[in-house]
């Protein structure tokens, strides 16, 4: 495990700073200047390159890249160019809502899957069938478009949810919960089906061999057979399926937050982009590499756990 | 965020003494008489005109943010103008497309300024009925002939949120703040010198004629909102905060940027009369669907709305007010041929436009909702020149002999640059089809809006498809005419359009409207824009939510001015 431990931490320091520098200099290319966007059409071109001779942006882009890492290694992400605000707290203030996103639609998409796919896995009938063409509509669904679904039955319909917004849990609970429920559903059906058809295939693989032959002509509970034993085994690949589910849902979660109008990180990242507004650009893509690699060690420690082999 | 201009309606209007004491505003004591002969002069002038049109001058990308709707007089749906206020309602619930990059009046892209209207109030306030009446300011005019000095009388007894006073030195600071901020404010004062009176009364000394500072001190732009001076020695909190002297202060512990702002009633506002609600919120809701639903469940009191969705919101019983706004069409830019030789022969940029079935493009793209023009000028403005409507009527047979004439009788191919945001690119593609017919063919270049505005500010294409305000003829002028202006990136001159817009810039009221349809003739007759639709904003509102009405002498809704008809 220490090994495991400090294999991830040289890889994952690495790959931020790749993340990092990639970003910083790929914003810096593309077309589309922040001093231009604040200054807008009818300033002159002197009063264009003063300003941003004052946000630093004719500095050399390697200068501009050291100060960055600079002053995020001090735990200072800078502010935004625009509003002046800090980056850390731009993203502290939306970190909650994509955080509840993800990891909501994660554990309905597990426990949901995983359940279809232990059940189905009995199955040769009817609802093997079922878990396989919900699998493949469930994955071809656009999450923007199931949310327009969802909301026109849901909240326009039937009015139990909002439309849009979000309510934070400490000011209420209940709204809160109203709120978040059909985003994670939206963001969770595609990752449910995925989850459940891995799961069965697995969970088929475990049945089928010889050891669960064994455990059951030695009077072994069908629940300690399935649950205990080949779950447990087929629960290596479905929890990298969810690892890989989560770190895609970092994606869906700007479509769904634009659907339901969350304030999540995604909005935050778009709109970042769209002023060219470099330092919280920054910020939200090094979390989100942040976030890729900690999964990626969480599924690693996961594996580890269910099978030591892994850990070796 | 792109930039784009949203501007105000340019609506001269009579605002008569006694409009002002109904208001409750007095004259103040101490105002100089050139201002007061001035005034009086203008009055009369204005008396005459009753309205003129908006003005947005947007790079299509831009025109989502728009917080104005401008027209030929055209209204669309049920909008509650016939409803009055039931007094201090609880709250308002207002939505929008994108939200505001900064809070800053001096950084705020002008199309965001709907943020900062609650809390700012202006100097002078455009009213429902589209008159301008007394702000922070109960007095003002230009002083002598020449449209290069303007004098301001302010308000007494104004005290901001913050403790700071309302004072002709603080209102300097703010004008100061502006020129030096570096935002889209910062240009229209350039250069401008200001000179303190008494303790209430200000001039601007401008660095060229200007004839529109009435409008632009108004709540539809951004320079006219005057901040705190004691806000004004720490700018850095502008940003997230607000320091005006309006209805409203923004309540930063409940405010998500990008998301939701929530205003709370000023105790303090000068007229009580005017906050219709205790509490008010701007929602930040991007998908057009999203927000039409939240219009109907109610979690929405009223929005700009979108074309997409106008037709849905009218299905659905909501008030839908529209009023064309922004024109779409063509930019031929390159007009000394220096990327697209054709286009240095004004006869082929005319017979581009004469190429053009104005009737059915709109039609096709915007059904009942689009003017269709030829002009840059809003049909209904004083600018709008009638005589000149039907300078391109559709004539492909006229188009195919103007071409032969310049040399080009089987045509030639353009290259257009193209965006697909706010249906410019679908109208690039409508006009394609047209001039295809005369042998013209259009090879769109279609880039996402960031790009877009750096290529056609940077001239990298001869000609580009745009959606562009329509500002009175004194600042579209300035943005898209003059060689200096970003909407003419080859720079290109004319002789007559200069004299044209000097004369413009320094007249007096009541020869000023002849000499800007002049321009807009000119232009036209030049052929440097070939103009097919003018398209609406639109807005939405509940049953129960007053002062939707938009018209031509109200073309820019302001939220402050919503009320619940709801007792």
């Amino acid at each position: 495990m220490p090994r495991l431990l400090g294999r991830w931490l040289v890889r994952s320091t690495l790959l931020v700073l790749l993340v990092s520098a990639l970003t910083f200099v790929l914003v810096s290319l593309t077309p589309g200047d922040p001093a231009r966007t604040i200054l807008g059409q009818s300033a002159t071109q002197e009063q264009y390159e003063a300003l941003r001779l004052q946000m630093g942006l004719d500095a050399p882009l390697l200068t501009r890249y050291g100060a960055w890492l600079s002053d995020a290694l001090h735990g200072d992400l800078g502010a935004s160019l625009f509003s002046g605000e800090p980056v850390t707290g731009l993203i502290a203030q939306r970190l909650g809502v994509t955080l509840t996103l993800i990891t909501g639609g994660v554990l309905v998409a597990g426990l949901l899957g995983v359940a279809l796919g232990v059940i189905s896995s009995r199955s040769s009938g009817v609802l093997a069938r079922v878990v396989d063409v919900a699998s493949l509509v469930g994955s071809a669904i656009p999450p923007f478009w199931l949310g327009l679904v969802l909301s026109a039955v849901f909240a326009v319909g039937l009015r139990l949810v909002p439309v849009v917004g979000y309510t934070s849990p400490a000011v209420d609970p209940v709204a809160w919960a109203l709120s978040i429920v059909l985003p994670i559903v939206t963001l969770a059906l595609a990752g449910t089906a995925i989850v459940a058809k891995q799961t069965r295939d697995a969970m088929r693989e475990e049945l089928g061999k010889d050891y669960v032959l064994v455990l059951r002509s030695h009077g072994a509970s069908e629940w300690t057979v399935q649950i205990k034993h080949a779950l447990r085994n087929a629960g290596v690949p479905v929890v990298t399926v969810l690892g890989v589910l989560l770190i895609g849902l970092l994606g869906g979660t700007v479509l769904v937050e634009s659907v339901f109008s969350l304030p999540g990180l995604g909005g935050l990242a778009v709109t970042s982009t769209l002023r060219h507004d470099l330092p919280v650009i920054q910020g939200v893509t090094v979390l989100f590499a942040v976030v890729v690699v900690a999964v990626n060690l969480l599924v690693d420690l996961v594996n580890a756990w269910i099978n030591p082999k892994v850990a070796a | 965020m792109l930039y784009m201009w949203c501007a105000p309606p340019y609506v001269p209007v009579d605002t008569s003494a006694d409009r002002r004491r109904r208001r409750g505003a007095h004259p103040p004591e101490n105002r100089s008489p050139a201002m007061t002969n001035r005034r009086t002069s203008s009055l009369k002038n204005r008396g005459r005109t009753t309205a003129t049109a908006v003005a947005a001058t947007a790079v299509a990308a831009l025109v989502a943010g728009c917080s104005g709707g401008a027209g030929g007089g055209q209204e669309q749906g049920t909008p509650n103008a016939s409803a009055t206020p039931c007094g201090v309602a609880d709250s308002l619930t207002f939505g929008n497309g994108a939200g505001p990059s900064t809070l800053d009046p001096g950084t705020i892209d002008q199309s965001a300024s709907l943020y900062i209207q609650p809390a700012y109030e202006p100097l002078i306030r455009r009213d429902p009925q589209g008159e301008y009446v007394p702000g922070l300011a109960v007095e003002w005019g230009y002083v002598g002939e020449g449209n290069t000095q303007f004098q301001i009388q302010l308000r007494e007894g104004v005290t901001f949120p913050d403790g700071g006073e309302l004072t002709a030195e603080g209102v300097v600071e703010h004008f100061t703040y502006l020129q030096q901020a570096g935002g889209s404010s910062s240009a229209l004062l350039a250069g401008t010198t200001f000179t303190v009176e008494s303790p209430l009364q200000l001039t601007m000394n401008l660095a060229a004629p200007n004839p529109i500072l009435e409008e632009l001190l108004s709540q539809d732009w951004v320079i006219g909102m005057v901040i705190s001076p004691i806000a004004l020695q720490d700018p850095a909190a502008l940003g997230t905060s607000t320091a005006g002297a309006g209805q409203y202060v923004l309540d930063t512990s409940r405010t998500v940027a990008g998301d939701t702002y929530v205003y709370t009633a000023n105790p303090d506002y000068y007229d009580p009369s005017a906050v219709h609600y205790r509490e008010m919120t701007i929602r930040v809701v991007a998908n057009p669907n999203s927000l039409l639903s939240a219009l109907q469940t109610g979690e929405l009191d009223a929005a700009i709305g979108d074309f997409t969705t106008a037709s849905a919101a009218r299905g659905a019983g909501l008030q839908v007010a529209a009023q064309p706004t922004v024109w779409q069409g063509l930019g031929l830019f390159d007009r000394a041929g220096s990327l697209s030789a054709p286009l240095a022969d004004q006869r082929v940029r005319q017979a581009i436009n004469f190429a053009i079935d104005r009737e059915t493009v709109t039609e096709a793209l915007y059904a009942g909702d689009g003017v269709p023009t030829s002009e840059i000028a809003l049909p209904g403005s004083e600018d709008y020149n009638e005589d000149t409507a039907d300078f391109y009527a559709y004539d492909p047979d006229r188009a195919r002999e103007l071409l032969t004439e310049a040399g080009y009788p089987d045509g030639f191919t353009l290259d257009v640059l193209s965006t697909d945001f706010a249906n410019i690119g679908t109208a690039g593609q409508a006009l394609a089809g047209q001039l295809e017919q005369v042998g013209i063919e259009l090879n769109l270049v279609q880039e996402e809006p960031n790009s877009y505005v750096t290529d056609l500010f940077s001239a990298a294409y001869p000609a580009a498809a745009v959606g562009l305000g329509s500002p009175p003829v004194h600042i579209s002028a300035t943005l898209a005419i003059a060689p200096t202006g970003p909407f003419n990136p080859f720079r290109t001159e004319d002789a007559e359009l200069a004299t044209l817009y000097t004369q413009a810039a320094a007249a007096e009221e009541a020869d000023r409207a002849a000499l800007n349809q002049q321009i807009v003739a000119r232009v036209q007759e030049l052929a440097w824009f070939a103009p097919v639709t003018f398209t609406p904003v639109y807005y939405y509102g509940s049953a129960t939510t007053g002062g939707l009405a938009v018209n031509e002498q109200n073309r820019l809704l302001d939220p402050v001015n919503l009320f619940s008809t709801q007792c």
